[in-house]
């Protein structure tokens, strides 16, 4: 007596079918991930890009000021704030691989500008996991074209400014983060200059007061004092961890355990 | 004049010195210190210019008079500054020097500085922070405070400053820690801490006070004591922290902060008595101000200081030790006599006799209701739930607690097991408990008062005869008696039994306090709840030993029942058995005329291999178990 039931034949293909389309999705998932147009691209498949293929142009997406201090060697320097203007002048290939970074881990820039290249339509676009430090952290080495001497440029923590304002101590906040997460939030009299403005603005600002140059996450800030402080200005603080560090510094404490 | 006289004398020795020069600089720039001292040329490079001639025209006193006199004075400009092969195109500007790289030299220091924060973010090189690289003297000052020195020219740290560690630091002390010693000196690493803590930032922080905190040497010779690591490491934020899941428990810095580190008699430190409210309040809410009497790093055996506490453990201890040492006596003196006798039976031929004659030997006779059935299965469950996720945190540095507490997914998942497990157990012994009660204040034809159901053969209460059966079984341990007799209850049976009522008391009680540390405050001082984990934690030991080991033994293990008694998972046992192993119960209902209405039918097959299956699994599981728990006790406790 046959017991079994029959198999059902288009059943059968169509979770095959299923299974396959799974497959093709999530195999490749470990090294590359399609994200809205661009691929995330680990260090390891850039670097291979960056040796082998020829059709490749790298792009450090950060301001000039930042990108001519120290990049991965070859990089195309495009601020992301003029980002689309200037890549369909500078590349005129549509075909080329658009490799684009951040100077940071968590930064944004390079994701804002892959929409922009894709808006403008390059059709390869792929944006580094992990930006410069991952790069740097693999081994890879980076190229300094104009490298902004560092100065010993003392970083304050929120205490302390919080301190200073309430002292109502005299000095000027340069807020160097991008208009939008300027408008969203700053701190009170912050002029917003962006390091691509920096060359030009430097000069305006007065050399008998102290200086805070604030950034999103504390790792900007200190190139950007640097940089002044080549420019003749002596009395230069950042703000230790950023904007972050100083929400977090006036949303009290307790949400530091909470967010864990 | 300067120049002029330095120029005739390079002239008149330049081509000796020069030879001299060149084999000296390119053995360092290109071999790489290690490979020196012999030195060797790398095989196809070209010799450059000498130092001499660099100097000729880089002649700043730095190059010309500092760096000969510096700790690199000794190598030539080449070993650094690498790529000139010739200074003709050099002063034409066609051949410009490569990239300096010190890790050619310093090659272990390159490797970590690659994860250094200072160089991925900033993008920090060597001679950022060692900035008279060309006047380098050998250093003058304590390593500690040179370090110091160098940190704080960016990260000026008041709090670190007026701490206990930098006050010793700047008065010359090479234990106390400096920013090194925490952050590392060329690995520093990207924890920023400032707006998140991450639990591997947690965990290597903690890893880095161990260190030094937790070296008794070095704390002896500054007039600390190391016990406070090993103290913390018995409470509940030290297991948890070391069993890996370090994110949601108290580590060092928590309440010690980061840089503000102050011994607590200072009224800045964060651990003085007036700031502690606030200090746990980072964490905890919803406290009574009597909670900050919980001891952080209790010491179990200062009588003077943790008197409680010191009484408490003593008593646990006592407790183990004399229910073990019965117990297990107990179960060694049963296996010896019962396996004596067998032997001896087997020497003489003897053939063990049916107590009863024919086919009614094997009928059935229930001994639990299925009720009890499931509730033993229950308890099995939730009591293996709750070893399996507390004991990975009382042995929180065996290397199995591990692996157990991430087949959970973590601590955190372990604990909500945990508490899953308790209220399990909790809802059984109320239900056991009501039952008790019921059966205690229930008539029945057969008894008048509670008192004498209490004492009763039908009862799980010890009574006088159970004082007698254990002398007896101790009369045959030792071949001067018969066995005793026994009713429906064994004492070690009603042992089992009881001690549950004691560990829920002690494990229950405790544990409640622990679940809810905050709302305890309001009942008791925070100290209380030392005892409570104390309690919890040796209670726990002495449940877990003891069912793995004893009950399993006495009921399980025995010749005779060996390797399994399938009783408490079908309900029934034989007629024969019964006789066997409770006559008086078997006569008792003999004469009752109430052994009819107990026979079952036998028990389907299905039935028999769940039994089989839950209860084998049971048994190997609580003694791999058992193994682990005492391989801990003898290399950890």
């Amino acid at each position: 007596m046959n017991w079994r039931p029959r198999r059902n034949k288009t059943m059968w293909r169509k979770i095959c079918m299923s299974f396959l389309c799974m497959a093709v999705v999530l195999l490749p998932g470990g090294v590359l991930r399609a994200n809205d147009g661009w691929t995330d691209i680990d260090v390891k498949t850039a670097y291979g890009m960056y040796s082998e293929d020829r059709n490749v142009v790298f792009i450090n997406a950060m301001s000039i000021l930042e990108c001519m201090d120290h990049r991965i060697p070859g990089s195309f320097c495009i601020p992301c704030t003029v980002f689309q203007e200037d890549v369909t002048t500078r590349i005129r290939d549509k075909k080329t691989r658009l490799v684009i970074y951040c100077a940071s881990i968590d930064c944004h820039r390079s994701t804002h500008a892959a929409q922009k290249a894709l808006a403008a339509g390059y059709a390869r676009v792929f944006v580094l996991k992990g930006g410069l430090p991952a790069w740097k952290k693999a081994g890879y080495e980076v190229e300094a074209v104009k490298r902004i001497p560092r100065a010993g440029i003392h970083s304050i923590k929120p205490k302390v400014l919080d301190a200073w304002m309430r002292e109502k101590r005299a000095f000027i906040i340069i807020d160097i983060r991008s208009r939008d997460l300027y408008d969203r939030d700053h701190l009170p009299d912050a002029l917003n200059i962006l390091c691509d403005d920096f060359s030009k603005s430097y000069d305006k600002l007065p050399m008998d007061k102290t200086l805070l140059v604030v950034d999103e996450r504390g790792h900007r800030s200190f190139l950007a004092a640097s940089y002044l402080y080549g420019k003749g200005f002596v009395d230069i603080v950042t703000l230790f961890g950023g904007m972050t560090n100083w929400q977090t510094f006036k949303s009290e404490g307790k949400k530091v355990y909470e967010r864990q | 004049m300067r120049d002029n006289s330095f120029h005739i004398w390079s002239t008149r020795y330049g081509r000796l010195i020069n030879t001299l020069f060149i084999v000296a600089c390119l053995c360092c720039s290109r071999g790489g210190w290690a490979a020196v001292p012999g030195g060797y040329q790398t095989p196809g490079s070209v010799p450059g210019p000498s130092s001499i001639q660099c100097l000729d025209c880089h002649d700043d006193y730095l190059f010309a008079k500092q760096f000969p006199q510096s700790i690199h004075g000794r190598n030539g400009c080449e070993s650094c500054h690498d790529g000139v092969t010739d200074a003709e195109k050099h002063m034409l500007g066609g051949q410009k020097p490569a990239l300096v790289s010190c890790a050619e030299c310093h090659a272990s220091i390159a490797t970590e500085y690659k994860d250094n924060y200072h160089y991925l973010h900033q993008d920090f090189r060597c001679y950022d922070c060692h900035r008279d690289i060309h006047a380098l003297q050998t250093r003058k000052m304590p390593l500690k405070k040179a370090v110091l020195d160098g940190c704080t020219e960016c990260h000026a740290n008041e709090e670190y400053v007026h701490s206990g560690h930098g006050l010793a630091v700047s008065q010359g002390n090479q234990d106390a820690a400096t920013c090194s010693d925490c952050h590392g000196l060329h690995s520093t690493k990207v924890y920023h801490t400032s707006y998140e803590y991450p639990a591997e930032a947690r965990e290597f922080y903690n890893s880095t006070c161990i260190r030094c905190h937790g070296d008794e040497r070095m704390m002896e010779r500054n007039g600390l004591s190391a016990s406070v690591v090993r103290y913390y490491e018995k409470t509940y934020h030290g297991k948890v922290q070391g069993v890996g899941y370090p994110t949601r428990v108290a580590g060092c810095a928590d309440c010690h902060t980061l840089h503000n580190i102050l011994p607590k008699d200072d009224p800045s430190s964060t651990i003085h008595p007036d700031n502690l409210v606030n200090n746990c309040g980072k964490c905890h809410e919803g406290f009574h101000p009597r909670f900050v009497l919980y001891r952080a790093h209790p010491d179990y055996s200062d009588r003077a200081q943790y008197a409680s506490l010191y009484w408490t453990n003593v008593f646990m201890i006592t407790l183990l030790v004399a229910t073990f040492l019965f117990f297990w006596v107990h179960a060694i003196l049963w296996w010896r006599k019962t396996y004596w006798d067998k032997d001896y039976r087997e020497r003489m031929g003897i053939l063990p006799q049916p107590l009863i004659p024919g086919a009614e030997g094997i009928r059935l006779i229930q001994r639990f209701s299925g009720r009890e059935i499931v509730v033993h299965i229950l308890l099995v469950v939730s009591f293996f739930t709750l070893v399996l996720t507390g004991f990975p945190l009382k042995y929180h540095s065996a290397s199995w607690a591990r692996t157990l507490i991430e087949m959970w997914g973590g601590a955190h998942n372990a604990g909500n097991f945990h508490r899953a497990g308790a209220i399990v157990l909790f809802v059984l012994f109320f239900y056991i408990l009501i039952r008790s009660l019921r059966f205690l204040f229930t008539r029945n034809s057969n008894t008048a008062g509670w008192k004498d159901r209490l004492f009763g053969s039908e009862s799980l209460f010890p009574n006088m005869k159970d004082w007698e059966d254990m002398k007896g079984m101790f009369k045959w341990f030792f071949n001067r008696g018969e066995q005793p007799r026994f009713d429906r209850w064994t004492y070690w049976e009603k042992f089992d039994f009881l001690a549950v009522f004691w560990g829920m008391a002690v494990i229950g009680g405790s544990g409640i306090f622990l679940m809810a540390p905050e709302l305890t405050s309001y009942l008791f001082p925070g100290w209380v709840l030392n005892i409570a984990a104390l309690l919890h934690s040796e209670e726990a030991l002495l449940a877990a030993l003891f069912i793995f080991t004893v009950h399993f033994f006495n009921t399980h293990l025995i010749p005779g029942k060996f390797p399994m008694d399938r009783t408490i998972f079908t309900g029934t046992y034989s007629l024969e058995k019964m006789h066997e192993e409770k006559p008086l119960e078997y006569e008792r209902l003999v004469k009752e005329d109430k052994i009819e209405g107990l026979k079952k039918e036998h028990p389907n097959i299905y039935n028999k291999l769940a039994a089989a299956v839950f209860g084998y699994a049971s048994l190997l599981l609580g003694l791999f178990l058992a193994i682990l728990i005492l391989w801990s006790v003898i290399t950890l406790d």
